[in-house]
């Protein structure tokens, strides 16, 4: 076990030097970098922008930039953030925990609803409930995050919506948040993230009930639920003894899969909500071509897809024993 | 021996694209105390769907016509609800099945799943269900019978899986126990181990037994009475002896002499031509007339009933049936 856990950290290590890599060429085959803006001559001198590009190492040849930036990469050192005029490592630290804090509750949202819709349907597939669930999941999850976002805004929302209920961009009320009790503060962190997590989670829930639905069916046709009926236990058991519990094992490998949309999910409902997370960061860094912000932040999503697939594998190890002792 | 389990114009259809499937059609028998009744017939002849549908365990799209009664001890399973019905599968008539790996749950251990088989009918703490599903791993020779139950399937061989199946059968005492080609998908030895164990466990703890296969062999050294299933219908029914050394319905005759004989010279295996035709598209009149060396004009046009061609003898046959007259 504790072998496993270390092996797999080992490798990963070996996928975020890779990433990092990537993202380093990617980023400098860009045309351009922090000093020349599309249409911008102004500003400041040929001079000014030489000298800062010196002071900054971008004069240096590539492969002399790339392995000061490796270098400095193994150190923990994610290198100076051109327009914040800090360590990125700092910019992108105040950042994360917004960005986790939604992508939880969104994963939250999405497993929990779509594995209850999922495996309803599936244990009751080709009623009329199914069906109408299946229209339904199908149009959500066919519907872009950007907007659903935004239909959510006009429905829910603020001095926007329709039924003026909760706060429509923020992670809290500016201005009021600190005179609030921490029961006050949490209650604001909270109602401020309903929408955005509810925007991501819901795209996410309508495939995963997709997923679940197609696992559950799969699973109640097999020989041993036959058996469970046949020893004369419950409908009841059956389903949440017998079967569901087998049709989480392709969910799981889903879930290690969704981390990756589902950290592109959050620069999207990000940048509706401005949700002051790293998606919304990144967003706005590429457009300012601050290179260390934006391989940075690569950087640190890999370490994080690393990580939820890590999850995953436990939790494949935890509910299905063939594989434990085998990878 | 009183009569256990009586089956009266069972009949099983499934939906399918082609049309309607009559899996088991108008089956009737009777199952007394403590014998061992065999079921036997060609792949797709019924057997299977039979043996379901008498516990009701036939899955959508498969549906048991409203007139069918399955009567064991006189209540008719038809007529109960979902809740009595569940108090009669595994506590008074247990099943298994034809292939263990796929009829245990491969995230439970086996004792888990055997002590659930306890705990469904009898209100008795974990623990003691737990020690019951060791006495019944031993009961059923499964060595070092408690590291054994905390196991899960893959770690055990086939023949241990249907050993533990097998206990998950006994685990309620039933008064009958269903086994749907119970050595199938075992090794020829094991075969015959799982078999011996089998009957030995049915002498001593007095059950009735339904044993469902396609070895003639088997039938033979085992069952009390045959019941030969032929398109979804029983065609013939006997004690084993009779219907071994008299068989009356030309199928029978023709399945016997397919079995393959090492106390005669070898000669080439008798076969029958052609195939089980599928269930959508039965022939008309007697089922088996198309692959009948003896086929009548009589049979091409009316369906023979299941008469009387012996004592305690039935046969779904025009030729027997006139033999039968002409004898008597």
């Amino acid at each position: 076990m504790v072998r496993f856990v270390a092996r797999r950290l080992l490798q990963g290590v070996a996928v975020v030097f890779l990433v990092a890599t990537l993202a380093f060429i990617l980023f400098r085959l860009a045309p351009g970098d922090p000093f020349t803006r599309m249409g911008d001559a102004s500003s400041a001198s040929q001079e000014f922008k030489a000298q800062a590009r010196r002071n900054l190492g971008l004069d240096q040849p590539l492969h002399t930039q790339y392995f000061r930036y490796i270098a400095n990469l193994a150190r923990g050192d994610l290198g100076m953030s051109f327009s914040e005029q800090r360590p990125v490592l700092r910019a992108i630290a105040d950042r994360v925990p917004a960005t986790v804090v939604l992508a939880a509750a969104a994963l939250l949202i999405d497993f929990l609803l779509g594995i209850f819709i999922g495996a309803a349907q599936g244990s009751r597939a080709g009623s009329k409930a199914d069906d109408l669930l299946s229209v339904l999941t199908l149009t959500l999850y066919s519907v872009p995050v950007f907007w659903l976002g935004l239909m959510l805004m006009l429905v829910f929302a603020h001095n926007v919506g329709l039924l003026d209920l909760l706060p429509a961009t923020g992670s809290k009320t500016t201005g009021v948040y600190e005179y609030l009790t921490p029961l006050g503060q949490l209650t604001d962190r909270i109602r401020h993230l309903i929408l955005p997590a509810v925007a991501l989670g819901l795209v996410g829930a309508a495939g995963t009930a997709r997923y679940q639905r197609a696992a559950m069916l799969d699973v109640i046709r097999q020989d041993f639920i036959r058996t469970a009926r046949a020893k004369g236990l419950r409908e009841r058991s059956v389903l949440l003894g017998h079967a569901l519990r087998n049709s989480l094992l392709p969910i799981i490998t889903l879930f290690g899969l969704s981390f990756p949309i589902l950290l592109s999910g959050t620069v999207l409902v990000e940048t509706v909500f401005a949700w002051p997370g790293l998606g919304k960061f990144v967003v706005d860094a590429i457009f300012a071509r601050d290179y260390n912000v934006v391989t940075g932040a690569v950087i640190i999503s890999a370490c994080m897809v690393v990580l939820g697939n890590l999850l995953a594998d436990l939790l494949y190890r935890a509910v299905d024993p063939r594989v434990r002792g085998v990878v | 021996m009183s009569e256990l389990l009586r089956v009266r114009h069972l009949t099983t259809s499934f939906m399918t694209g082609a049309g309607l499937a009559r899996a088991v059609d108008d089956v009737s028998l009777t199952l007394l105390e403590g014998e061992t009744l065999g079921m036997v017939g060609e792949s797709g002849c019924g057997k299977t769907v039979t043996a379901l549908s008498l516990l009701r365990l036939v899955d959508r799209p498969g549906h048991i016509a409203h007139e069918s009664v399955i009567e064991y001890q006189g209540k008719d399973l038809m007529q109960m609800s979902p809740a009595q019905l569940r108090q009669i599968r595994g506590a008074e008539i247990a099943m298994i099945f034809q292939e263990p790996t796929a009829s245990l749950n491969p995230v439970l251990t086996v004792g888990a799943q055997v002590d659930e088989a306890v705990r469904a009918h009898r209100s008795v703490s974990r623990a003691d269900a737990r020690a019951r599903t060791v006495e019944l791993f031993e009961l059923v020779g499964i060595p070092d019978p408690a590291k054994r139950v905390n196991e899960y399937p893959h770690q055990l061989s086939g023949g241990m899986q249907q050993r533990a199946m097998i206990a998950m059968a006994l685990s309620c005492n039933p008064r009958i126990l269903i086994a749907d080609e119970p050595t199938t998908a075992l090794d020829v030895t094991i075969q015959a181990q799982i078999l011996e164990l089998l009957v030995e466990l049915k002498q001593r703890l007095g059950m009735a037994m339904i044993l469902i296969t396609h070895d003639l062999g088997i039938v033979a050294g085992v069952a009390d009475r045959v019941a030969v299933m032929y398109g979804g219908q029983i065609v013939e029914q006997a004690n084993t002896d009779a219907l071994f050394r008299q068989p009356a319905h030309p199928y029978t005759s023709a399945l016997l002499r397919a079995v393959p004989r090492l106390d005669q010279p070898a000669t080439r295996l008798a076969t029958i031509p052609g195939a089980v035709p599928p269930a959508t598209a039965w022939p008309p009149a007697c089922r088996f007339h198309p692959r009948c060396p003896q086929t009548m004009d009589h049979c091409k046009s009316e369906m023979p009933g299941l008469t009387e061609t012996g004592p305690a003898h039935l046969t779904r046959c025009w030729l027997a049936e006139e033999q039968h007259r002409r004898d008597a």
